[in-house]
């Protein structure tokens, strides 16, 4: 098989157009509508044959990029460049197809954003039409989905019509003095309230649970001490200055080993980074695993018996 | 035996007691003015300062900012003072996200804020800097770069001297790149674990300089990336910030008659003078109240373990 006219085939322009404009709008219309297709399609076949086309479909998206990963790639060959043979014009073609995917699967994710905003639409608009318990929390939160979609998507179309006129604070329309109220003033302050809560109670829990009970929790709690110390850049630099009194400012003296420097540098790198590297190995291992197990639809999640 | 009453009230403090010591602990340091805490620089934000201080004019930086407001207190600070260190190598940057949709806007913000710093108006959109908006799905987004820089990085952008949308690339800032080779450096501002996945993405050795600026959470993890050289420079939670800061208003290894520098880095050879009207901004502001926050952990912990010291003590003295 020749691959050398596929790997210089000329880039795809027919899915980019300019935002806002109408061949884009018609675009993304007909995508939608192919889209639709394509579910119907798989609605109606037999339940039978919906699973082996998802496990084929997840074996050739999964098969893609074991290829492109395991295929040999020419040192320094971009897509600009010829390929000499097949295996080069191969790589180049699999290289090519590497955006292809990762467009199709950023497609992929808008979908099941938009399943997940369906889906919170429907148990909370079910849950208020049916005066169901707390209905009114429901009711809040469609309320407040439905005024950050429309001014999010006020704001939006404005400025594309508006040609980035609007980007000087001078020049703000109700648009874009909505989505900073809703988002700069409210939704960016709760979230920052919400997680700096946690910095409470931690330090509750740490005043009733940290307990030294046992030698462990001794060590534990004394390599902890001195990596809280050692955040605190005043504590350290204390420290550095007692020792350079004790050595003389000799950099080969014994002493300065026990600078709070020396043993914070020593349980990072000798204790805490190995470990972490350890963890990482066998979290990767085991996802290499799962990884293989997806693919080949092996999982019940993933298709498989 | 029994403790006194004492001992076991300072055990048992009420929690809303403790809270209110904390917003206290932290709030009073932040309207002290002018504070300087010394602070000794880490290898791995030396690291990064001095590449950063190594970018020629007109240098293409990629930012990928994906830190939401939840770790504003860190990663605010090190996006802010990364800006700071661009405007003055004059260099130009790509921003985008691929880790959350609100990411973007957050970074524009920011932006927007330490663009009032300069007379100028800062870091113009087009010019200076372009804004690809953000990419779901960071893995495949990941690859795309390393395979097609173009292609992944096909969005459009107002030219506000037209008023017309056009492709990125006939951008100033992206004109001459075609491959991440044309990059100078890429940085990844960020409260997760995405340097990771683009380290993995774009093999080692990388055919860019990658750069981390992260949590403190996040820092162990990511410095076994920079003891392995594939993260060139890291800057590690509040503490990073405050490092950047400090190399940024006192220079590197820079003596002033003679006196020693507060801003050693030892690996670095040579010197870098202070960034032309640089001062101590958001993290040397939030340094102390870690410090207070940190300082009260530290005795709550002691106290709460008040019991068993004076167990121990009394089994000493039998």
């Amino acid at each position: 098989m020749n691959f050398l006219p596929l790997a210089q085939a000329p880039s795809l322009q027919f899915f980019q157009a300019p935002g806002g404009s109408q061949q884009a709008y018609i675009m993304a219309l007909s995508a939608i509508f192919v889209g639709l297709l394509l579910m119907v399609a798989m609605f109606n076949t037999p339940i039978k044959l919906r699973r082996p086309i998802i496990i084929l479909l997840t074996f050739l998206a999964g098969g893609f990029y074991v290829l492109s990963w395991l295929w040999p790639l020419p040192l320094g060959l971009d897509a600009s460049q010829k390929p000499l043979n097949s295996v080069e014009a191969v790589s180049l073609t699999l290289q090519d197809g590497t955006t292809v995917m990762g467009k199709i699967l950023q497609v992929i994710q808008g979908i099941l954003l938009f399943l997940g905003v369906y889906s919170v639409l429907r148990v909370h608009a079910g849950r208020f039409l049916k005066r169901q318990k707390d209905w009114a929390f429901s009711l809040v939160l469609l309320c407040s989905m439905m005024a950050m979609i429309t001014v999010g998507y006020g704001e939006y179309i404005d400025n594309v019509r508006s040609a980035g006129v609007h980007a000087n604070a001078e020049s703000w329309t109700f648009w874009q003095y909505g989505k900073d109220f809703l988002f700069d003033g409210m939704l960016q302050n709760m979230d920052a309230a919400m997680f700096s809560i946690i910095a409470f109670f931690i330090l509750s829990a740490a005043y009733r649970a940290f307990r030294i009970r046992s030698i462990e929790s001794t060590i534990l709690l004394a390599s902890a001490l001195i990596m809280i110390l050692a955040l605190m850049g005043l504590a350290e630099y204390g420290s550095g200055q007692v020792i350079e009194r004790i050595t003389g400012g000799d950099p080969s003296h014994f002493a300065n080993n026990f600078s709070l420097t020396s043993i914070r540098l020593w349980i990072r790198d000798t204790l805490q980074a190995p470990s972490i590297r350890a963890l990482e190995w066998g979290i990767f291992i085991g996802g290499l695993a799962m990884g293989i197990r997806l693919w080949l639809s092996l999982e019940r999640s993933g298709g498989g018996s | 035996m029994k403790q006194p009453l004492w001992m076991e009230k300072l055990q048992q403090i009420d929690r809303k007691v403790l809270y209110l010591m904390l917003i206290l602990a932290t709030a009073i340091p932040l309207f002290i003015k002018g504070l300087v805490i010394p602070v000794k620089i880490e290898d791995s934000t030396g690291a990064l300062f001095v590449k950063l201080n190594s970018l020629p004019e007109g240098s293409v930086v990629v930012i990928q900012s994906d830190w939401t407001v939840s770790s504003r207190g860190e990663s605010a600070g090190q996006l802010e003072a990364l800006l700071r260190i661009l405007r003055s190598r004059k260099s130009k940057f790509v921003l985008f996200s691929a880790a959350d949709p609100q990411a973007p806007q957050v970074a524009r913000n920011v932006i927007r804020r330490v663009n009032k710093e300069f007379p100028d108006g800062g870091f113009k959109p087009w010019q200076d800097y372009v804004d690809l908006k953000y990419f779901p799905q960071a893995e495949s987004f990941a690859s795309s770069m390393a395979s097609d820089l173009r292609k992944a990085w096909d969005r459009t952008m107002i030219d506000p001297a037209d008023g017309r949308s056009k492709s990125v690339f006939e951008s100033p800032v992206l004109k001459g790149v075609r491959r991440l080779e044309d990059l100078q450096l890429y940085t990844i501002v960020t409260a997760s674990g995405t340097p990771r996945i683009v380290i993995q993405r774009f093999g080692s050795p990388s055919r860019v300089p990658i750069a981390a600026l992260v949590t403190g959470v996040m820092g162990p993890e990511h410095m076994n990336y920079f003891a392995a050289g594939q993260l060139i420079g890291m800057s590690n939670g509040l503490r990073g910030v405050v490092e950047l800061e400090t190399m940024m208003v006192e220079g590197v290894n820079h003596r002033v008659d003679g006196k020693a520098s507060k801003a050693e880095y030892k690996r670095f050879n040579g010197s870098i003078p202070p960034l032309e009207g640089a001062q101590y901004k958001r993290g040397m502001q939030y340094f102390a109240s870690l410090h207070t926050a940190l300082i009260m952990l530290i005795i709550l912990v002691i106290l709460g373990n008040m019991g068993i010291f004076t167990k121990w003590f009394r089994k000493g003295d039998a």
